[in-house]
């Protein structure tokens, strides 16, 4: 009844957010041209100029990969597409299963200038943490501190000084329980901390963090610099144990506190935190740290200098000052001579110039563009070979900004008036030259983007997800994309419900005299129905592998133990199961005893597609609205459990 | 037959030398009368002698024409001679004075050639030297390839180089230069990429509404 009522609450909304019928005769599903400059279409690059840029930059990708810090400069015009290959190169690096996006850290900072602020290293620092905590949907620093446990963790557990770990109790003293403790961390805790290092919160029976938190400490400053802030491989004392102690969730706000406050008092202090950063990134495992800096030429010409100044120190090429050897530097700007002193120059690795794009490059464009809003094909339909010649000729031969937007403007005429291409862009050309100084608006659905994926982006997300190899991974992927839906529709009024709040991360409930001191929850959700008390819903993702023939990762009980104990201390009100594979038989028994308090909510390909899809800023291109995740929740089935 | 108006002492001189056949004319009157009658050819002065003249046969016929009338006049009006004299000195003069006015001019000339001619080899440019735009766009390219490996902007480069180079090489003057690589820009916009980037003000080349100061050859 009530998916009854949310549907015709949106066939009456007028926001029509899935394909426009206009494109269906020339054979589109929407307008796949953008009409802003801004990058929408990162997940490619077109034509073999742009490619062969790409294919360059990933080389220089593959030189960071084995160790060797790489710094590079992408220089071009207005409107060749400079952000669009830095946004297509976070996206390679943090989406695309070919470059192992799980290995990659990239912040992507545009414009690095904000009037209000000085913009020097501390501010930088600042922006990259800011972009990372967004762009990741994670505490990043947090992230990183339980990767270092974990990795710590596992290393004591595999060398059996188990002592480091726990809090030394006098029956672990007797030789026999010793044993017994080492078998079971062998064979419990180390599968699950390398499956996936969150679950490391779940071991505070068995792991005392404090001395882990030491154990860590000894570990990085015996592997690491810690003296010469100069050297690549420098850790700061300071700054890395305010990074443990944002593992502690009481202590992270304070830790985060101290540690700005720090590198924000001098340019070399930021220095010290970036490197502890990259560093400590590498010591988890991540092999690329990549910062791609976007237009620097809009920085203060005094600014910039200094800014320079300060990154130049840290990214000497060689020697003992090398940079940390994950470091992959962009810097994007337009070509003036005045910008990058010989000086600076001489500190770039490589060089990659952006140039018009030729005739061939610019139909390659269109197409792959054009199949975003249809089935993948070589067709140049609804345009042709003389209407593509004559866009590139009105672009002052090949500027990509302006061949896009004369794109948009001519799918837009051929919808409304039927006309061929090149019919509609005299039609265009006519209406330019008789201007009578209003501004020219495109209609309110040409810019609407449908939020069902198309063929390429199903096939593009499905990849993504299938890339990765643990089920911790899946699931993070997963249960992001879920945080997200149910954060954008937060207050919205439904016809029977409200979501109040949306945890902004898992969240560890106390369960006294249970088994454990704490469960963890995935999505913390609260509701209020019909004005009455605040309800606590857990959103329990399970997202395992969809092509497990032998049903292995069916969803099992033990895998629910802890929300099901929650569920029976009243803890929560509904659980809800969120998973891509099915329940097996003991879960849908459990299931039973709690009746309606329980409720499963398995999607199938279309509907994961559709979930990460819309969910994620590199496929959707923009942000999700309310009314749109209204739509997806329906549409995979959510809202119906909520 | 010459138009020669006699007064009457010239007629009378020339009614003696007719009837007498020969006449010494002392120089007085050979100075004021006889001057006309020689010099028109109605007498002449007989051979062998200084101051004897015999008439001429136009001296006859010219008596035997001007008859009384001619007589009336000369012994009536003294002024005609007067008028025919001064006409003849205003025509006399204007002759003298275009003959002085011609050489003057031609002097004049004469000398502002010479100081032209020597003006000229010192200041005057050379012929200005014209490629076309194949050729243009050979050059061009060839030194864009060159000055490419040194920018500090690859692959754009800085016009003013590019255009001192192309200029050194081809003998072309910076206009032509501007004039020729604005036209294969507003041709073919692909293969003279040009860009706004910065510089000195006035080395670039204004395309559309700014000044460019870099570009990319294709």
């Amino acid at each position: 009844m009530a998916e009854v009522n949310v549907m015709q609450q949106l066939s009456n909304s007028g926001t029509d957010t899935r394909s426009d019928d206009r494109y269906k005769a020339i054979g589109l599903d929407f307008n796949p041209f953008p009409l802003m400059p801004t990058p929408s279409k990162v997940k490619f690059v077109s034509g073999k100029d742009r490619k062969e840029k790409v294919r360059a930059i990933l080389e220089q990708v593959e030189r960071v990969k084995n160790g060797n810090s790489i710094t590079m400069g992408i220089i071009g015009d207005y409107g060749l597409g400079k952000s669009h290959l830095l946004k297509h190169i976070e996206y390679k690096l943090s989406r695309d299963p070919e470059t192992n996006p799980d290995e990659n850290i990239v912040s992507y900072i545009h414009r690095p200038y904000d009037p209000r602020e000085k913009c020097d290293l501390c501010y930088l620092c600042s922006s990259i943490i800011d972009y990372l905590n967004l762009s990741r949907k994670e505490d990043f620093l947090t992230s990183l501190a339980q990767r270092a446990f974990s990795k710590v963790a596992i290393k004591i557990i595999e060398k059996k000084q188990w002592n480091k770990l726990t809090k030394i109790r006098l029956k672990d003293k007797i030789s026999y329980f010793s044993k017994k403790r080492t078998e079971r961390y062998q064979k419990t805790v180390l599968p699950y901390l390398k499956n996936d290092f969150g679950s490391i919160y779940d071991m505070e029976e068995e792991i005392d963090f404090y001395k882990l938190k030491k154990a860590v400490i000894d570990e990085i400053t015996e592997q690491f610099e810690t003296k010469n802030s100069d050297r690549s491989d420098y850790i700061d004392t300071f700054f890395f144990e305010k990074i443990t102690e944002m593992f502690f969730e009481d202590e992270s706000d304070e830790a985060w506190n101290g540690i700005k406050e720090q590198f924000s008092r001098s340019n070399n202090e930021a220095r010290k935190f970036i490197k502890t950063v990259i560093n400590t990134a590498k010591y988890v495992d991540y092999r690329i740290f990549a910062i791609l800096l976007d237009e620097i030429d809009q920085i203060p010409e005094n600014e910039l200098k200094m800014l320079l100044g300060e990154l130049t120190i840290f990214i000497e090429e060689s020697g003992e000052k090398a940079p940390p050897p994950n470091l992959l530097f962009v810097l994007s700007y337009t070509p003036k001579p005045e910008l990058l002193s010989p000086f600076y120059e001489r500190r770039l690795s490589s060089r990659i110039g952006l140039e018009r794009i030729s005739k061939e490059d610019t139909k390659e464009m269109i197409v792959d563009y054009l199949n975003e809003a249809r089935g993948p094909c070589r067709s140049l339909t609804p345009f042709d070979e003389e209407s593509i010649v004559s866009i590139w000729e009105k672009s002052r031969g090949g500027q990509i900004g302006d061949i896009l937007k004369s794109c948009f403007w001519t799918i837009e005429e051929m919808a409304d008036k039927r006309l061929r291409a090149i019919d509609a862009l005299a039609e265009i050309s006519k209406n330019m030259e008789s201007d009578s100084g209003l501004v020219h608006l495109p209609p309110p659905k040409a810019i609407t983007i449908p939020i069902k994926p198309s063929q390429l982006d199903r096939k593009r997300v499905l990849s993504l997800y299938d890339s990765k190899k643990r089920n911790a991974e899946r699931s993070k992927l997963l249960e992001d994309a879920v945080r997200t839906l149910c954060k954008t529709q937060k207050n919205y009024s439904f016809d029977s419900f409200t979501i109040t709040g949306v945890a902004d991360k898992k969240r560890r409930l106390e369960t006294k005299g249970g088994k454990k001191k704490s469960r963890e929850v995935d999505i913390y959700l609260t509701r209020q129905k019909d004005k009455g008390p605040e309800e606590i819903i857990d959103i329990e993702i399970k997202a395992y592998d969809r092509y497990d023939r032998n049903n292995r990762n069916s969803v099992k009980l033990n895998e629910l133990e802890g929300s099901f104990e929650l569920l029976e201390r009243k803890l929560i009100d509904k659980l809800i199961i969120f998973t891509v594979t099915d329940l097996n038989s003991e879960v849908q028994n459990k299931m039973r005893e709690f009746e309606n308090r329980v409720a499963g909510c398995q999607i199938d390909e279309d509907q994961l597609a559709q979930l990460i899809y819309s969910t994620d800023n590199n496929f959707f291109g923009r942000e999700l609205k309310q009314e749109e995740a209204k739509q997806v929740a329906l549409d995979i089935g959510l809202i119906e459990y909520l | 037959m010459t138009q020669i108006r006699l007064s009457g002492e010239e007629i009378d001189l020339l009614k003696k030398i007719e009837n007498e056949r020969r006449c010494t004319i002392r120089k007085k009157k050979e100075k004021e009368i006889s001057y006309n009658l020689n010099r028109s050819g109605l007498i002449s002065l007989e051979k062998n002698t200084k101051a004897t003249y015999v008439i001429t046969d136009p001296g006859r016929k010219k008596l035997q024409l001007s008859g009384s009338k001619e007589v009336e006049a000369s012994q009536s009006i003294d002024f005609t001679l007067i008028t025919q004299r001064l006409d003849d000195l205003k025509s006399n003069f204007k002759e003298v004075l275009q003959g002085y006015q011609d050489e003057l001019k031609s002097y004049i000339n004469m000398q502002l050639k010479k100081q032209n001619e020597a003006f000229l080899a010192i200041m005057k440019p050379e012929k200005e030297k014209t490629i076309d735009e194949d050729t243009f766009l050979g050059i061009i390219r060839d030194e864009y390839t060159t000055l490419k490996q040194e920018s500090p902007i690859s692959p754009y480069v800085s016009i003013k180089l590019l255009r001192d180079f192309v200029c050194k090489r081809s003998d072309l003057d910076k206009d032509n230069f501007d004039v020729m690589l604005l036209s294969i820009a507003n041709k073919d916009p692909y293969t003279v990429q040009l860009s706004a980037s910065s510089g000195e003000h006035g080395t670039g080349i204004i395309y559309g509404r700014s000044e460019c100061h870099a570009a990319i050859i294709k």
